[in-house]
């Protein structure tokens, strides 16, 4: 039987308890209230709390470049994948200067004789001098290659060579600040779902494949990678070089994306103590057991 | 050991050539071989050397007069190999092989890999 005394009890609890309520929602009202006014459009806010809904639009807006890629097609740098690469004195190959395309010429006559210790003019591919590409061979040579996109850089991974490109708006160093070096200075920006890259001050005198194609310190290396399909990547690339070529000159290289769960390869090394294949004075070595 | 020489008319062979025909680019060239010529290495498996940045097979090669003769075989990264179907134990020491090679121009014994056949008939290629 409820009595007059119960239903007093009654609505004072259920008010106590209403009041309870209010007493836990409102602060956390008027603090959500606070926090979604603080939140700055880059999605991360000064102590470096991240507003997740606007960091993933930013991810959202990115492609997916997920997994590992392979380069398709040719390792050679050539204007037209059906340019005459090897067809005696009409490689496909940078419009050089003089100057330049009679090193270009010499420097491929001297590479035919690498590791034949009876030429003494012999030159050695950079690659192999440097254990690594370095640009532009490093977007054109038969590797693996992962892309890790990001809002603020996408780095470009290729065997255990990497380039950071920054896409957050920022302006290359000072000019003594960038000296040449083998990937160059990179700097970019989307343009939709296009991602431009700036490259500048490589190192003078790599290889550009697997040939003595050259290019000055000053040149100018400018990509457009996109996707043209869900599993292709495209990268055009210009180069400009004021000192070693009389035009632009632009060839496109593919990735396709291995299927997925691939494992990335083991990145070669050089010069640890199992290397066989030592430079000395600039020449590759074979080094056989009783080699003194 | 059989030595036998294929000439190709292709000018510009030596480098251009390793953008044609040979399918997997490690760090450096194979220009100190001959890649115009082959070989046959036929033997008992020294050392299998699973090793980064290059695979080498020691192979002691029995002539017809003297002692055995020790063929040193190069070979691409474990990681090209293995995508060639190549393991850590596909061969080891102890195993009959016969191996494609292209020989060392300096005429050492020494050989870039082509193919090799297991004891066991199966063919893996470099």
């Amino acid at each position: 039987m409820t009595t007059q005394f119960s239903m007093t009890r009654q609505v004072h609890v259920g008010a106590t308890r209403l009041l309870r309520s209010l007493v836990v929602a409102v602060p956390v009202l008027l603090l959500q209230a606070g926090c979604a006014k603080e939140q700055p459009a880059n999605a991360t806010n000064a102590a470096g709390a991240v507003n997740s809904v606007a960091r993933v639009e930013q991810f959202a807006k990115l492609p997916d470049w997920s997994g590992v890629w392979h380069l398709v097609g040719s390792p050679a740098l050539l204007e037209r994948e059906d340019a005459p690469a090897f067809v005696p004195g009409t490689r496909n190959h940078p419009p050089y200067t003089a100057e330049w395309e009679a090193q270009y010429v010499k420097d491929l006559v001297n590479a035919e004789h690498q590791g034949d210790p009876n030429y003494p003019d012999q030159i050695t591919d950079t690659h192999t001098l440097y254990c690594a590409a370095g640009m532009p061979h490093v977007m054109a040579g038969p590797w693996e290659y992962q892309f890790i996109a990001t809002p603020e850089a996408t780095t470009i991974v290729v065997d255990k060579e990497t380039r950071f490109i920054p896409t957050d708006g920022r302006e290359f160093l000072p000019e003594d600040s960038m000296w040449p070096i083998l990937r160059g200075w990179s700097n970019g920006h989307w343009e939709g779902d296009t991602l431009v890259v700036e490259t500048i001050n490589v190192k003078e005198g790599l290889w550009g494949d697997f040939t003595p194609v050259k290019f000055s310190s000053k040149a100018k290396y400018l990509e457009r990678i996109r996707s043209i399909g869900p599993n292709m990547i495209e990268n055009q690339v210009t180069i400009m070089d004021p000192v070693a070529l009389t035009r632009p000159w632009t060839w496109t290289k593919r990735y396709e994306r291995l299927a997925a769960g691939t494992w990335p390869a083991e990145p070669e090394v050089c010069g640890n103590p199992e290397d066989r294949n030592p430079i000395v004075d600039g020449k590759l070595q074979v080094v056989l057991p009783g080699d003194k | 050991m059989k030595l036998t020489t294929r000439k190709k008319a292709m000018a510009l062979a030596g480098v251009l050539t390793l953008l044609v025909g040979t399918p997997v680019f490690g760090h450096h060239s194979f220009a100190p071989f001959d890649m115009n010529a082959s070989m046959t290495i036929k033997g008992v498996v020294k050392d299998f050397q699973w090793n980064n940045p290059h695979v080498w097979i020691q192979v002691m090669v029995q002539g017809e007069k003297g002692p055995a003769v020790e063929w040193s075989v190069e070979a691409t990264s474990p990681a090209g190999l293995n995508k060639k179907g190549w393991k850590p134990g596909s061969i080891k020491a102890g195993d009959m092989v016969v191996i494609e090679a292209h020989p060392l121009r300096d005429g050492r014994h020494g050989a870039s890999l082509i193919s090799a056949t297991l004891p066991n008939g199966t063919v893996l290629k470099n």
